[in-house]
């Protein structure tokens, strides 16, 4: 059910209670006074014929000059009395009984009673009044019951008062009551359902514009007005719709590169795999085949053989350094650049190359194998981009933020738009040297990730011509421990 | 002597084409830049060009533009698959298009119906004492008319265009029977123990075991 409705009907509900509740009980209180004023009057009334009577003994007794009247004497008066009553006020029937049960005095139509309802003599205490309210032939009477001493006898006195009309009209009264407060809160109701209509109607535009959202169009922003809380959702709405536009532009982004990511690698795949194809094939038919063709294209298909080998190595490293398991541990830079050093140098002086490591020793967390690997591919690149007779040097030097490592070359250098692109997956600065030293373009996207695994910094400086210096900023052994055991 | 020029940057693959061609008789540069091979195009004598899609310099496409006057048959190649670059190609004038890796064969037979198409290639071909003409479907030899079956002659044709080279049995299935055959390939055999009879060529036309058939060279 919709929250309106709820709403409405809930405070329809309560409207109904609350005026039903107050009208009954302002009605019931002020019919209650109105009984209990009935009540004194029925006292007082009754109060008063037994003054008068007691007035008419002693007028008698003074007449007479008794003392003491009799009973019959007494009785005589009070049946005089009765059938005075309507002297006493509003009475409409009374009655008065001897302790012996019979009839002392009647007035009005008392008979009509059913005397068995009325309190017994012993029931009553004198000057005391008991009421009870009984109903009779669709009228309502209030009868007053005491007792009270003449002449050393005493009777029961009763009195009948019409209170119907009292009755009436509050039954009456109610009816009304409950009309117009049923009419009071539907009125109420209604204007409450309007008023949250009204209120509650930029919730559809919010349910528009996220549907919107939700079927793709994630530039749809929501209109901030209306009250409070529907401002508030909706300033939320848009955040939470511009968080959603900003991922999807981000897998959207992420989605594109690795498209381009297979592209290239598909290109780069099939180059070799021409070459291998194309020389197997003539060597396969070709009738003839020279003595230096043979080697030749042998060689070729080798060479090409073996750049595809070690591009799905790296392909491989490159996958799996991103699943977890690596094995950290503290280490001394001096000493691994120094092993890099040491085994690297021979293949360098191969290529008429000096390799060279000072610098300051520092301690980093870091998986050993791994971060050799990233030094072996940075010494490797700049290997590859030196002239004959030039020398890399490796250094190191301990900083604020961290221990920094720099490899340098004397080499050929590269641009600055060129230096943007060096880590994208299967990027050569330039293609032929790469190619032709038997590398796939895929070492420095490898060392990216291998620094990210250690939340290494890399940063690169070059000058095209003149040689390049790749830097790798690594956090000290404590901090690096806390950061990488913290992400696992 | 047909001459083709190869422009291609890969040097490798340039070298692949290159031993490719001259295994089969053609004579071959290497241009590695799209700018400076509109001049070699412009300023050469060249059968045939086979023109790399992705060069640098000027893309393949922008050199097929600028030498449109001259007249010389174009030969795409490229790594991509991409339909569109194949129709670019052919639109602009290209008249084939080769996806890289392809085999030698393949190579060579499309370069031959260019050159063919291009009328670049003479319909005549000699082999020692026969003569086979082209146009005409007739083979002779020693002046005397040979009848062949028409798969007889197109097959044989086809050897007189690869001498010295092993042509694998499904390559000669798909060139001469079509690339959807689907009956038997002892059909192959039987056509090459008819024209070995038919023109003496049982020590000429070899078999070369688990791969196919090869006519060698009648100078030997």
């Amino acid at each position: 059910m919709k929250l309106k409705w709820k709403i409405f009907l809930v405070s329809l509900l309560f409207i109904m209670i609350a005026v039903g509740i107050t009208t009954i009980t302002v009605l019931h209180i002020t019919f209650s006074s109105s009984i209990d004023n009935v009540r004194k009057t029925t006292a007082n009334e009754g109060s008063f014929f037994v003054s008068s009577v007691q007035n008419e003994i002693s007028q008698k007794k003074l007449l007479d000059r008794i003392a003491l009247l009799s009973k019959d004497e007494t009785d005589k008066i009070i049946a005089e009395r009765s059938s005075h009553y309507s002297e006493y006020g509003s009475i409409y029937a009374l009655a008065i009984y001897s302790q012996n049960g019979d009839m002392t005095g009647c007035g009005g139509e008392f008979y009509n009673i059913k005397t068995e309802l009325l309190p017994s003599f012993n029931e009553l205490e004198k000057d005391k009044f008991t009421t009870h309210i009984y109903e009779h032939d669709s009228l309502t009477y209030i009868v007053s019951a005491s007792v009270f001493q003449a002449e050393e006898n005493s009777y029961a006195l009763y009195t009948l008062h019409d209170i119907s009309n009292i009755f009436n009209e509050y039954t009456s009264l109610f009816k009304t009551a409950g009309y117009v407060s049923i009419i009071f809160a539907v009125l109420i109701s209604l204007i409450l359902l309007c008023f949250l209509i009204f209120l509650l109607s930029p919730l559809s535009k919010l349910k528009n514009t996220v549907s919107k959202i939700a079927e793709g169009d994630y530039s749809a922003r929501v209109k901030v007005k209306g009250s409070a809380e529907i401002r508030e959702i909706s300033e939320k709405i848009n955040i939470m719709a511009e968080a959603v536009e900003e991922n999807a532009k981000k897998f959207e982004d992420i989605a594109e590169g690795r498209k381009q990511y297979v592209n290239n690698l598909a290109h780069e795949m099939k180059t070799p795999l021409t070459s291998i194809l194309c020389y197997g094939d003539i060597l396969r038919i070709k009738k003839d085949v020279k003595d230096e063709e043979r080697l030749e294209y042998s060689r070729i298909i080798v060479d090409e053989a073996k750049r595809l080998k070690n591009m799905s190595s790296k392909l491989l490293q490159l996958a799996t350094a991103d699943s977890a398991e690596l094995d950290y541990n503290v280490y001394s830079v001096s000493d691994i650049l120094s092993e890099v050093k040491n085994t690297m140098e021979p293949s360098l002086e191969k290529m008429k190359l000096k390799l060279t490591y000072e610098g300051e020793d520092g301690e980093i967390f870091c998986d050993r194998e791994l971060f050799k690997s990233l030094i072996y591919n940075l010494v490797d690149n700049a290997a590859k981009a030196s002239f004959e007779g030039g020398t890399v040097r490796l250094k190191s030097r301990c900083e604020k933020n961290g221990i920094v490592i720099s490899v340098q070359d004397n080499g050929i250098g590269m641009t600055k738009d060129v230096l943007k692109k060096i880590t994208e997956p299967f990027y050569m600065a330039d293609k032929s040297r790469s190619r032709s030293a038997g590398g796939a373009g895929l070492g420095l996207s490898l060392c990216l990730e291998i620094a990210k695994r250690h939340y290494a910094r890399l940063t690169a400086k070059s000058r095209s011509g003149a040689g390049t210096t790749m830097f790798i900023t690594v956090p000290y052994a404590e901090g690096g421990r806390r950061l990488i055991e913290n992400k696992d | 002597m047909t001459n083709i020029l190869i422009v291609e940057d890969d040097i490798n693959i340039a070298k692949t084409i290159k031993a490719t061609l001259s295994m089969a008789g053609y004579n071959s540069e290497i241009c590695d830049n799209g700018l400076s091979a509109v001049g070699v195009i412009k300023d050469g004598n060249w059968d045939l060009v086979l023109l790399d899609v992705m060069l640098p310099g000027l893309n393949g496409f922008d050199v097929i533009k600028k030498i449109n006057g001259c007249n010389i048959p174009i030969i795409f190649l490229t790594a991509l698959q991409d339909v569109l670059d194949k129709v670019n190609g052919l639109k602009l004038g290209a008249e084939d298009y080769i996806v890289k890796p392809f085999e030698a064969l393949e190579l060579l037979a499309r370069i031959e119906v260019v050159l063919r198409r291009a009328n670049k290639l003479s319909p005549i071909l000699h082999y020692g004492d026969i003569i086979a003409d082209i146009t005409r479907h007739s083979i002779k030899k020693n002046g005397k008319e040979i009848p062949l079956t028409p798969r007889e002659f197109e097959l044989f044709v086809y050897f007189l265009k690869n001498i010295n080279i092993a042509i694998p049995r499904d390559r000669l299935l798909s060139s001469v029977w079509g690339i959807n055959f689907e009956g038997q390939s002892r059909t192959l055999d039987i056509h090459i123990q008819q024209i070995r009879k038919k023109l003496a060529l049982h020590t000429k036309l070899v078999t070369i075991p688990k791969l196919g058939y090869r006519l060698d060279g009648w100078e030997e």
